[in-house]
């Protein structure tokens, strides 16, 4: 189903304040986003969830504190409609397995670069499950 | 005419007895002489006047030349006495002093009453034979003397038994005295089957053969056996017949005696030597054998008379004879023990092993009697040894292969590790790449949309060409890290892609003055191996070729891909040295190079033609020494299913993303999607998250539930629930369209390696 309101609001979840920045920056050249804010650990994921109410939720999963992964299956079993997406360094296929079976929309990795995951966030928008390439070759093997 | 005696006394009584020539002479009852014979008057050498007493002799003597009164001679003492006397030697002296030896024989006259009236003395001179008893005594003397000194044992008896004469040695041995021997019968002492021998002994002895030398024995008062070498010779009287026979022996009991001791314990000692299990054996002194003990016989089947001597060489090996003969020779010729160890053929004409060992016996001057010598079978123990000896060796060997084994597996640990670790390093580095560069790349984007002067648009171009560069780098790091193996079955990657994303780690990998250039034929889209694959392949076969390039620092490296007879072939050549065909044919051999081991592994050549052949392909290396070396990956191209079918499937799902995912996993599998059962004739597959729509899904087609398993249903369903799994999802779509897949691409065919 897509996403019907605008601007869609996105929070990030990144511990490194330069790549938080840069995906701000990002993201705010595009209308169709607004940000929302980042926050360094996912610790406080569905507190600032529940305060922001975010459509999307931008996750990377290297971060100290709470296991993201963790506590974003906590955050959808809470307020289902939010719409993840996983956005990391890594990218194994337990991992992409473990976010799809927890409810991800989507999964980037950060080496596919920012404008891929553009066209990730696109789709999901649009009420597709999406994949950067890399994500999409390891699934497809 | 015979005149009867009395008459011719009673006629003519002076006449008779003057005739006889005995000396006769009467006395009266008081030994007065009354009347005499010319014999006697010549014996006494003068007429005594009638009335002398006793004797008409000058004087009497003993025979021992005692003088003897005349009252006392036999005469006298028979009329005192009133008995004839018989036997009495004496000596009559005559007148004119000549003495004369006699025996006279006084008798008694008596009248009718008994009463004795006188005596008549018939006297015999016997001087004559005194003479020849005194010779013969004499005689027997000397003999004696000179017999008993001997040590032989003497005895002479008559044929009829009568033992005539012993010296002292004969008395001694047969324990008893001289005077109980002589006069007695040789068959009182020599009884029983002695006695039958001796008869029979004696029997053989005649005038032709009159002497006989025996072993004799008889048994001794003692009852001990007395053993004698007797010389028995006969003396025969003039007609032949046998007299005397003289017996002369030698005392050979000790002898004999030691004899039978050294019988019975050479007996002893054969009994013993039959029944151990070793052979034995005895030899002479030079060496010549002269015994063996049953064992041999036994064991080699031959005979006495085929073993003597020198005999048992014919049951040695050919092999071993000649030193066994020498070492044994040299052995007696110096009196040392011996010991040998050989093989001897049994009668079933196999060889055993035996250990010989002999020993020399010596007399009292150290000189060699006899050898005494035996034989161990030992084939049983050499077998063992040499089994042991193999077992040794070869775990020697393993040994030695497994430390080799563990040496090469540790290497190639220790390669793995940092391998491994590089892998590691790579992947955080990717990792970490991805995190710097996005920033990076964000702001030298926003930078780019401002307004800038020319260089510093120039510049911001050159960073941001050398930002992808490096995203490049990562990224190629990154699936030169992933695990090849993971990305298996059915992958096809976009070649182009895959060249922008890998060029730099290759690039990198290339050593100076090497130049490393791609050139991917448009056509050819896809090849059907993973990335990671593909990477790890080329990057294996680039490296070796840098390595054949690396000392004369220049040449070319080139990449290609073209599509040529149904194959997506990708090329990888270089201009170095090449390879000569002995490392051609092994270049993809496992632990094969010709690099040194701490440089290599050996393994990847290997790895490249692993790689492949598990993408379903085949390597084909292609060399010549001065003309590089040439690896071409050749792939089926990949081809959809045979029949040109799509299936069809329905997801008629109301959650979007749910709906999204096995959309796009069915697309994958190269499945069409459609959201409505209507019109979806042949449909495959028909899945939904709403029981009740199960029952509009057409016939034929799987059936898939978002839900829970629905009660009563005719038909089956997979029910994944109404959160299903991601894998759990994938894997019941792939079992649905399992044979619709595009199929696996065999390996087809070897690989080739030729040279150009």
């Amino acid at each position: 189903m897509p996403l019907t309101e605008r601007p869609i609001s996105v929070l990030c979840v990144e511990d490194n304040p330069e790549v938080a920045q840069a995906l701000k920056m990002k993201l705010s050249q595009d209308d169709l986003f607004v940000w929302k804010g980042w926050i360094p650990r996912a610790d406080d994921l569905i507190e600032t969830v529940r305060r922001e109410e975010p459509s999307i939720v931008l996750l990377d999963l290297d971060m100290p504190g709470r296991d993201p992964l963790d506590a974003a299956s906590e955050l959808l079993r809470v307020r289902p409609a939010t719409r993840l997406v996983v956005f990391s360094g890594h990218a194994r296929e337990e991992l992409i397995e473990r976010a799809l079976d927890i409810g991800a929309w989507g999964f980037a990795t950060k080496n596919d670069g920012e404008n891929e995951l553009l066209r990730v966030l696109a789709s999901v928008v649009d009420g597709r499950v999406e994949f950067s390439p890399e994500v999409r070759a390891l699934l497809d093997a | 005419m015979a005149a009867d005696l009395r008459s011719l006394l009673s006629s003519h009584p002076a006449g008779v007895l003057n005739a006889l020539p005995a000396a006769i002479y009467t006395t009266d009852a008081q030994g007065r002489i009354t009347s005499y014979n010319e014999a006697a008057a010549a014996m006494w050498g003068r007429r005594p006047e009638l009335g002398e007493l006793w004797c008409g002799s000058r004087r009497l003597f003993h025979p021992d030349g005692r003088p003897m009164p005349k009252d006392e001679c036999p005469l006298a003492i028979a009329l005192k006495e009133g008995r004839d006397v018989r036997g009495q030697e004496l000596v009559v002296e005559r007148a004119d002093g000549l003495r004369r030896t006699a025996l006279p024989f006084p008798t008694l006259v008596r009248d009718a009453s008994g009463r004795v009236t006188g005596a008549v003395n018939l006297v015999v001179d016997i001087t004559e034979s005194q003479t020849v008893r005194e010779t013969r005594r004499a005689a027997d003397e000397r003999y004696r003397a000179i017999v008993d000194t001997q040590s032989e044992l003497v005895c002479r008896f008559r044929m009829d038994g009568t033992i005539l004469f012993v010296n002292e040695a004969y008395a001694r041995a047969r324990g008893m005295r001289r005077e109980d021997l002589e006069g007695r019968s040789l068959w009182e002492f020599v009884t029983g089957a002695d006695r039958e021998r001796v008869r029979a002994d004696l029997e053989r002895i005649t005038i032709d053969r009159p002497e006989m030398v025996i072993e004799n024995h008889c048994e001794t008062a003692a009852g001990t056996r007395l053993y004698m070498w007797t010389n028995r010779a006969l003396s025969f009287d003039a007609d032949g017949r046998p007299v005397e026979l003289q017996s002369t022996g030698v005392d050979i009991t000790d002898r004999t005696l030691a004899e039978q001791a050294l019988r019975e314990s050479e007996q002893r000692f054969r009994v013993l030597a039959d029944n151990i299990s070793q052979f034995a054996w005895m030899a002479d002194a030079d060496g010549s054998l002269n015994w063996y003990n049953r064992r041999w016989y036994e064991y080699t089947g031959t005979t006495f008379e085929q073993m003597q001597g020198w005999g048992w060489r014919a049951v040695q090996h050919p092999d071993h004879v000649d030193r066994v003969v020498e070492r044994w020779t040299v052995a007696c010729r110096d009196g040392q023990a011996w010991e040998d160890i050989f093989p001897l053929r049994g009668k079933d004409g196999q060889y055993r092993w035996f250990l010989s060992r002999a020993v020399p016996i010596l007399d009292a001057e150290g000189r060699v009697v006899q050898w005494f010598g035996t034989n161990t079978d030992i084939t049983e123990q050499r077998a063992v040894e040499e089994e042991l000896d193999r077992h040794r060796a070869d775990l020697e060997e393993r040994v030695q292969e497994r430390t080799h084994e563990l040496k090469e597996t540790y290497e190639r640990l220790r390669m793995s590790e940092r391998m491994a670790m590089m892998g590691t390093l790579s992947a955080g580095l990717g990792h970490d790449m991805g995190n710097l560069l996005l920033p990076i790349r964000v702001r030298l984007e926003s930078l780019a949309s401002q307004p800038l002067p020319d260089q510093a648009r120039e510049d911001v171009e050159a960073i941001r060409t050398s930002a992808e560069y490096l995203r490049r780098l990562a990224s190629g790091l990154r699936l030169l890290a992933l695990d090849p193996h993971r990305s298996a079955a059915a992958e096809t990657i976009d070649l182009r892609a895959w060249w922008t994303d890998v060029e730099g780690v290759l690039k990198s990998a290339t050593p100076r003055g090497v130049t490393l250039e791609a050139r991917l034929d448009e056509s050819v889209r896809r090849a059907p191996i993973s990335a990671a694959a593909l990477t790890q392949v080329v990057f294996n076969l680039v490296q070796n070729a840098g390595d054949a390039l690396r000392e004369r620092a220049s040449g070319r490296i080139v990449i290609e891909s073209r599509e040529e007879a149904g194959e997506v072939r990708v090329i990888v050549s270089d201009d170095g040295p090449g390879m000569p065909p002995e490392v051609l044919e092994r270049c993809m051999e496992p632990y094969f190079s010709t690099k040194t081991r701490g440089i290599s592994t050996g393994l990847g050549l290997a790895l490249v033609h692993g790689l492949v052949r598990e993408a379903g392909g085949r390597v084909e290396a292609q060399s010549r020494p001065g003309e590089g070396a040439r690896f071409t990956l050749r792939f089926p191209i990949p081809t959809r299913r045979a029949s040109g079918h799509q299936p069809l499937a329905i997801v008629d799902v109301r959650d979007s993303r749910l709906r999204s995912l096995t959309t796009r996993e069915l697309h994958g599998l190269d499945v069409r999607v459609v959201n409505r059962a209507e019109g979806a004739t042949g449909a495959a597959l028909f899945v939904t998250d709403d029981q009740e729509k199960l029952c509009g899904a057409p016939e034929g087609a799987a059936l898939a539930l978002f839900a829970d398993a629905p009660h009563g249903f005719s038909r089956p369903v997979r029910a994944l629930g109404p959160r299903p799994e991601f894998g759990a999802l994938r894997e019941t779509l792939r079992d649905i369209f399992k044979d619709h897949a595009p199929p696996a691409v065999p390996a087809r065919g070897a690989d080739i390696i030729h040279d150009r």
